[in-house]
């Protein structure tokens, strides 16, 4: 019983796991609450798509930010992708082993679903913005970035 | 790293959507540029292609799905305003896409508009422009009066069927009639440039 307690608390408190088959849906009332849920540590959001070739050429390089600094940061991750091509989205997130947590756009008005994210965020994707252990956002990126970019970024967050 | 140059990183870091944001702004005169056009391979103004009451300029690409999804539309809406004065010119701003793979895509996706090749990217960015595709829509006097996205700007879309000119549409019609066009701005949804 207190082994299955504790498996309870865990998902609870590390948020929707992960890439298996269900994957949690985002809108644009719930962007900030998913920053604030990982609150003392870095916030790594990412939004991408499985039809975006840049985004899978980064998506191997945010599998490895994460699983070798999980301890100080979290990668979230946001399908871009349309509701109805979710099934593609879940296989992607297998395939690439990502055990982040992952959402795919559930938003109403995509001009107020990225004002939520960030209202400096132009709208194309591949893009990152990166929330401090406060919650504070502290940098924003349109376009494919690498892992040394982001572990440049992650280091100085102490 | 020292304490100083760490701080450095994070200001600099902190600034980096506005870095890449549109150098253009609604209410902007641009200055023409020269390009080539991928179909007569010669270098071509913008102001010559210009019609008499303006021009949209739509940053495109060959392999972005978001972008092919609103081939018809582009190509629609260049039917649609060339006879009423305003002329649709497209430009691929990809290093990644060279001239001759924009022209066959130009051509097999029915783009029946000119579409100019910007080698080095210079034009996007000259004008900001940062995704795939994404409107420029200048008057006659080459001011920029809308700014974004061709259309679906609530629910942006790979699928061709439900692609639409929801948002350039009512900015073409104001420009026409010179009436304030209504939303001057959104965000566009799509593949970031290439560059």
């Amino acid at each position: 019983m207190r082994s299955i307690v504790t498996v309870l608390v865990l998902l609870v408190s590390t948020g929707p796991l992960l890439s298996g088959a269900s994957l949690p849906t985002l809108s644009e009332d719930q962007v900030k609450g998913v920053v604030a849920q990982h609150r003392g540590k870095v916030v790594v959001l990412n939004f991408w798509a499985t039809w975006c070739g840049p985004c899978r050429e980064e998506f191997p390089d945010l599998v490895k930010l994460y699983n070798e600094n999980k301890d100080r940061l979290v990668l979230v991750s946001v399908s871009m992708d349309e509701p109805e091509d979710k099934a593609q989205v879940v296989a992607y997130l297998k395939q690439q082993k990502a055990e982040f947590p992952a959402y795919l756009r559930a938003f109403k008005d995509f001009q107020k679903f990225v004002n939520a994210v960030d209202p400096e965020w132009g709208g194309g994707i591949p893009a990152t913005v990166i929330f401090d252990r406060t919650g504070k956002r502290i940098y924003g990126h349109e376009g494919k970035m690498t892992y040394a970019e982001l572990k440049k970024i992650v280091d100085a967050q102490k | 790293m020292t304490r100083r140059s760490g701080l450095l990183l994070v200001l600099c870091a902190a600034v980096a959507f506005l870095q890449v944001q549109g150098a253009v702004k609604v209410g902007d005169k641009v200055d023409s540029f020269s390009l080539v056009d991928v179909r007569s391979g010669q270098e071509v103004s913008l102001s010559k292609l210009a019609g008499p009451k303006g021009v949209a300029v739509i940053f495109v690409a060959t392999e972005c799905p978001y972008s092919n999804a609103f081939n018809k539309v582009m190509a629609t809406i260049a039917k649609d305003y060339k006879s009423r004065g305003i002329h649709v010119v497209g430009v691929n701003s990809n290093n990644t896409e060279p001239a001759d793979s924009v022209k066959q895509h130009a051509e097999a996706k029915g783009l029946d508009f000119t579409v100019l090749k910007d080698n080095g990217s210079a034009v996007a960015d000259k004008f900001g422009a940062q995704k795939t595709p994404e409107v420029y829509l200048l008057d006659k006097d080459m001011v920029v009066r809308y700014h974004g996205t061709i259309g679906n700007s609530k629910l942006p879309t790979t699928k061709a069927e439900q692609a639409n000119a929801d948002e350039l549409r009512p900015a073409l019609e104001a420009v026409l009639t010179g009436q304030p066009v209504p939303v001057q701005e959104t965000k566009a949804f799509g593949c970031t440039i290439k560059r």
